[in-house]
């Protein structure tokens, strides 16, 4: 699998191709600085399936939280109470460029339910990606 | 001098009344204080409430009605205990044990630890917290 290409690089984190500069300014910048900024384990975890968010800043939860557990682990504290595992899965193909959605920005692998029904989706790109 | 022979002057060890005498059926209060401290562990250990049912056998409801405290607190008490065993090696002239008692809370074996575990604290932790997530996007740990 290999990574999705980057156009550049903000704040240590790569920003993706095929996406309009305005929603680079607008959604995906901010949501680097958001994560950044955040410190809990819970939220992390959280933020990091949420599929409504910019794969960049998910796939940045994911690594902050893979970071605190393996300080927990090196520093030979307790674990945190969160299952690592659903976590990596829940984030780790939105980095991944043979997983990527053509029309969304998102993985095909990420689990969404029906819109139908009122579960959050995510967000439709402007225009779908080229067939490979 | 010593102590004088004879079968009257012999040390006796006298059982507390938690411990189980060898051979003897444990006494019902025996029985729930050994259940209490299994469901303290489990509770330390993240378990919810309908495996630790499983586990003793019980229903969820019973299980709550029962050790309610347990359930609610079982972490503090399993660390608090923890913490007297400390104090006690300490005592011991243990130096890991004081060591461990003195570090910061946060630290193996500190009350604060379970809770605050994955909290970072505030923007040094972070800092690194960050790096750490730097390297692992950019060393591809998950690609």
């Amino acid at each position: 699998m290999g990574d999705i290409p980057t156009v550049e690089t903000y704040r240590g984190v790569g920003i993706h191709n095929h996406q309009p500069q305005e929603r680079i300014e607008k959604v995906v910048k901010p949501a680097i600085d958001y994560v950044l900024d955040l410190g809990q384990l819970e939220l992390l975890a959280q933020y990091a399936g949420d599929v409504t968010r910019p794969p960049e800043a998910r796939l940045l939860a994911l690594a902050k939280c893979e970071a605190i557990f393996d300080l927990a682990v090196s520093e030979r504290r307790e674990r945190p109470a969160i299952n690592m595992e659903q976590v990596i899965a829940s984030a780790h193909s939105a980095g991944s460029n043979a997983w990527r959605d053509r029309r969304y920005y998102c993985s095909m692998l990420d689990v969404r339910g029906p819109a139908l029904l009122g579960c959050p989706q995510p967000v439709r790109r402007e225009t779908p990606l080229p067939d490979a | 001098m010593g102590r004088p022979k004879g079968s009257k002057n012999k040390p006796r060890l006298y059982l507390t009344g938690e411990e189980v005498e060898v051979g003897k059926k444990p006494t019902a209060a025996q029985r729930h204080q050994a259940m209490k401290r299994q469901v303290a562990l489990c509770v330390h250990d993240g378990m919810d409430e309908a495996s630790i049912a499983a586990v003793l056998d019980l229903t969820v409801e019973k299980l709550r009605a029962l050790f309610a405290r347990e359930l609610r607190h079982g972490r503090d008490l399993v660390r608090a205990e923890e913490l007297m065993r400390l104090d006690a090696a300490s005592a011991d002239g243990n130096v890991a044990a004081s060591k461990a008692i003195l570090s910061p809370p946060g630290a193996t074996g500190k009350p604060g630890a379970g809770a605050g575990a994955g909290k970072p604290s505030a923007g040094t932790d972070n800092d690194r917290i960050n790096k750490l997530a730097f390297r692992t996007i950019n060393g591809g740990k998950n690609g």
